[in-house]
């Protein structure tokens, strides 16, 4: 059974990383080692950098040359009486402190964005039982999401994510270009917190931020050893239209609140956006379980 | 159904399986140690009479080998991704650490929105750039030119900033350097490092030897301070204090000086928007209060920093005065940023227009032309130890 393969290797490999911690609180359910999975995909297709068709509203060619995103406070839900369990991440160069960068491009060949590396997954222990769904929040938590990236600890320090002038990170990063071999458009989704106001004590991180921006997602019918999660670009722009780009606005929707191009993004993530109208009431369409 | 059966080719495949990789993971940050030294310890900064102390964070403490090192990586063009600028490309000395350009260009040519500032004095800034209410410190703001993309500045990313500083690394004089900047760090060629060596350096950049400072007023730059120091003329409100800005943070300050104004520059359409491609802190802040809002850059060495303004749009300092008088400026159609900015709604209270003759226009001036240090501007401390960026033409050697 192919399950067995990763958690054989995960639990090895925390047990050699010396992190596995059996807590002896209420849980009876021994510990053991758990990967949630993902999958990068452009309209169902595996995601890698180059041209995809039939993209938005317009069906316009779509180039896409780079796709990451942060996820963290991931939690699987019990089979047996429905309640979240935080899976308990590992200490990585990927995973630190409960955060993860899920990062799917491989880097800089012919035009592609990023790193050769790739990370799919977020993995840690939870006590061993029956899980059937799972939740998780796409984004950099507030307390992780101003500090000094001059400085950060890993995956904060990839400069890729790094949003310094918007006081904080990308929580997700497509870069692409519409029409790329018409008049091509540069069409980005770059989401993170806006309209944030610092408190004026340079000693304090503490910021408050108008939009957090955050996506909470809950997904049902999800068994971490047969199931994965799947980001499918394509779903994210069904509503957007690729080939356009309003003038003197961020190239695509870079979170601004009054970036015509936003709200079409943003219903597919279950956030409202103040240009609106918020018309997707049925949640985030971006990720789906597989 | 095309989902699941690309699903079940990948489990075929065992792709599902996703090998767990911890290695090749770019840029681990492996930081040998804290310096726990305090503040500007053992190094004396070569302050002019009546400065203060600039502001110097407590886990980067000053010592001349790590401003020299911070020197060479300002002027390092190995830190672009085309090899072909540096942080001085567009702050340049002769400039008073600006670029004459009405925008920066980027290594690869992309032209910034914005005019590069004058790095006189920015230790005193209680922010840094010119309308970013979080960016308090150069190690962090430097971040921004090292590794933005929108746009491309110096274009540094996770892939090829390493192997900037594996170059660093590998280079004798610089791997010298960063041993004796950070001699508590095991491996100290690090982006910390870098930022922080580059942010000693900034700190150096200090003015305050100009004929205003030494008292050596002409008749008209006399007439002109007392118009500059008028409650008629109003331009201290905005630009005050020992450095001319109402941004201050210094050692010691319990109240850090954090402004920003909309000076009437834009009104378009009559609606008090600025033009869309340049909002200033709105962009930032989200607060509708702050359309148009900027920095109020300091005046030191005013004379050599043209054009003027946070989009290099007005010339020279005699435009900048018809400007203020105006209490804004006009822009006629069909320019598309047509409009009357002295009525912008979001302007400055203090920024309300007065009448000056052309004598007294021309005394201001030439206070402000009093403000300017050539020591600090030929000094050879500051300037390229790699020789591509000339000394102003008035430098003696």
């Amino acid at each position: 059974m192919k399950s067995l393969g990763i958690l054989g290797l995960l639990a090895a490999l925390l047990v050699s990383m010396g992190t596995i911690s059996c807590s002896d609180d209420n849980l009876v359910a021994p510990y053991s080692g758990y990967a949630v999975q993902f999958v990068g995909l452009v309209s169902d297709d595996p995601f890698a950098c180059g041209t995809y068709n039939n993209i938005g509203t317009g069906n316009d060619e779509f180039f896409v040359d780079d796709f990451r995103f942060f996820v963290y406070d991931v939690q699987l839900r019990r089979a047996d009486n429905d309640a979240l369990v935080a899976l308990d991440l590992s200490e990585t160069p990927w995973q630190h402190d409960g955060l993860a960068l899920i990062d799917f491009e491989t880097g800089v060949s012919g035009g592609c964005n990023g790193t050769i590396a790739t990370n799919t997954l977020a993995f840690g222990t939870a006590p061993e039982v029956e899980y059937d769904g799972v939740c998780f929040t796409m984004g950099v938590p507030f307390e992780m999401n101003h500090i000094d990236a001059g400085t950060a600890p890993a995956p904060l320090n990839s400069v890729g994510m790094q949003w310094n002038w918007n006081g904080g990170y990308k929580f997700l990063r497509i870069d692409g270009q519409g029409d790329p071999n018409g008049s091509p458009v540069n069409w980005n989704v770059h989401l993170g917190s806006t309209s944030c106001t610092p408190t004026g004590d340079p000693s304090t991180p503490a910021i408050s931020c108008d939009n957090p921006n955050r996506v909470q997602v809950c997904l049902d019918s999800y068994d971490p050893d047969q199931n994965v999660i799947a980001a499918d670009i394509g779903d994210l722009l069904s509503g957007a239209d690729v080939g356009v780009n309003t003038a003197a606005t961020a190239a695509g929707c870079m979170s601004a609140p009054d970036d015509p191009e936003c709200p079409a993004v943003f219903d597919e993530l279950g956030l409202d956006h103040q240009v609106g109208p918020f018309t997707d009431t049925d949640g985030q369409g971006f990720f789906s379980v597989q | 159904m095309r989902r699941s059966a690309f699903l079940a080719s990948l489990k075929r495949r065992g792709a599902l399986t996703g090998a767990v990789c911890l290695c090749l993971f770019q840029s681990i940050a492996c930081s040998g140690g804290t310096e726990s030294a305090a503040g500007a310890q053992g190094y004396v900064f070569d302050l002019p009479a009546g400065f203060p102390a600039p502001q110097v964070p407590a886990d980067n403490p000053m010592n001349a080998d790590k401003v020299e090192l911070g020197r060479r990586l300002f002027y390092e063009r190995g830190l672009s991704t085309g090899g072909n600028i540096s942080c001085a490309t567009c702050h340049q000395q002769r400039m008073a650490f600006s670029d004459g350009l009405t925008g920066g260009v980027g290594s690869t040519g992309e032209v910034n929105r914005r005019n590069s500032m004058s790095l006189t004095n920015t230790a005193y800034q209680a922010t840094l750039t010119w309308a970013n209410h979080h960016l308090r410190t150069f190690e962090e703001q430097a971040t921004i030119p090292l590794f933005g993309e929108f746009p491309v500045e110096l274009g540094l990313d996770d892939v090829s900033f390493p192997n900037a500083l594996a170059g660093l690394e590998a280079d004798e004089t610089y791997a010298a350097l960063f041993r004796d900047a950070f001699p508590k760090s095991e491996n100290p060629v690090t982006k910390e490092n870098l930022l922080k060596a580059i942010g000693a350096f900034q700190r150096t950049l200090i003015s305050g030897n100009s004929a205003f400072d030494r008292g050596e007023l002409s008749a008209s730059a006399l007439r002109g301070s007392q118009l500059f120091f008028s409650e008629r003329l109003e331009c201290f409100h905005c630009h005050g204090g020992f450095n001319f800005s109402s941004s201050l943070d210094h050692e010691g300050n319990l109240l850090d000086e954090i402004s920003f104004h909309n000076n009437g520059l834009y009104n378009v359409g009559g609606t008090g928007d600025y033009p869309a491609s340049d909002q200033g802190l709105i962009e930032v802040s989200g607060n509708d209060a702050d359309m148009g809002k900027f920095k109020a850059p300091t005046l030191r060495n005013i004379e050599l920093t043209a054009p003027y303004m946070h989009d290099g749009s007005i010339a020279t300092l005699e435009e900048v005065v018809d400007h203020y008088a105006a209490g804004g400026r006009t822009i006629d159609p069909p320019d598309p940023n047509a409009g009357d900015g002295s009525a912008n709604p979001h302007k400055d209270v203090l920024i309300s227009g007065f009448i000056i003759s052309a004598q007294e226009k021309q005394d201001l001036i030439n206070f402000l032309k009093s403000l300017t240090d050539w020591e600090f501007v030929c000094n050879p401390m500051l300037s390229d130890p790699f020789g591509h960026i000339p000394p102003h033409a008035s430098c003696t050697p």
